[in-house]
């Protein structure tokens, strides 16, 4: 089993890769798949910051420690 | 056989190193030992001053977090809007979040621009592309 999970990331990994260019503005683009792809730009973005770990530890550590 | 996994770079941590987050950790430090260790009242310190230090020193934790956990290299900068965001974040969870989990705080709207003014010093200060030879 742990052998195919090395497979699993790199089929996930190479999945992001193609999304991620993909994602970038062509101006060929349709204004409706501009637009769909700015709104998945911005719900990625912050999808990354509302649960990046530096951020959650250091409010968290906020709240306790000014408690 | 496994890569070695290149998560500590000295490269990729210089913003820890930036005076602007060096100085404002020692500021926050230094103002958390005269308010609970030393008992010292500076009442506009004590109201804002560590609201305007968080956003500096989370931004810059961001920063090496994406550029050391992500590899997205010492080139890497947070965007404008992502700064924007993350500062709405964090004004969000101090003044709402927190006051409605914790009698403790009290939400204060004019702590709001302090946010925002940390912020600024990040963006203009720390957030710049590493672009000096390996």
């Amino acid at each position: 089993m742990n052998e195919n999970l090395p497979k699993f990331s790199e089929v996930l990994a190479a999945h992001f890769k193609r999304l991620k260019e993909w994602l970038k503005p062509d101006p060929g683009d349709h204004l409706a798949l501009s637009i769909v792809k700015t709104v998945l730009k911005s719900a990625a973005m912050l999808v990354l910051l509302l649960f990046s770990p530096v951020l959650l530890v250091g409010l968290a550590l906020g709240f306790i420690g000014l408690m | 056989m496994k890569r070695p996994l290149k998560i500590l770079n000295a490269k990729e941590l210089k913003p820890l190193y930036s005076p602007v987050f060096v100085t404002c950790c020692t500021l926050f430090l230094a103002h958390q030992i005269t308010q609970r260790v030393l008992h010292l009242s500076i009442p506009f310190a004590d109201n804002y001053i560590d609201n305007f230090l968080a956003t500096p020193i989370l931004l810059t934790l961001l920063l090496v977090e994406r550029r050391t956990l992500f590899r997205y290299g010492r080139d890497y900068t947070l965007s404008m809007p992502e700064v924007c965001l993350a500062t709405v974040f964090i004004a969000v969870v101090g003044e709402i979040l927190f006051p409605a989990l914790s009698e403790k705080f009290t939400p204060d709207w004019l702590d709001v621009p302090f946010y925002a003014l940390g912020s600024v010093l990040f963006y203009a200060a720390v957030n710049k592309a590493d672009r000096s030879p390996l």
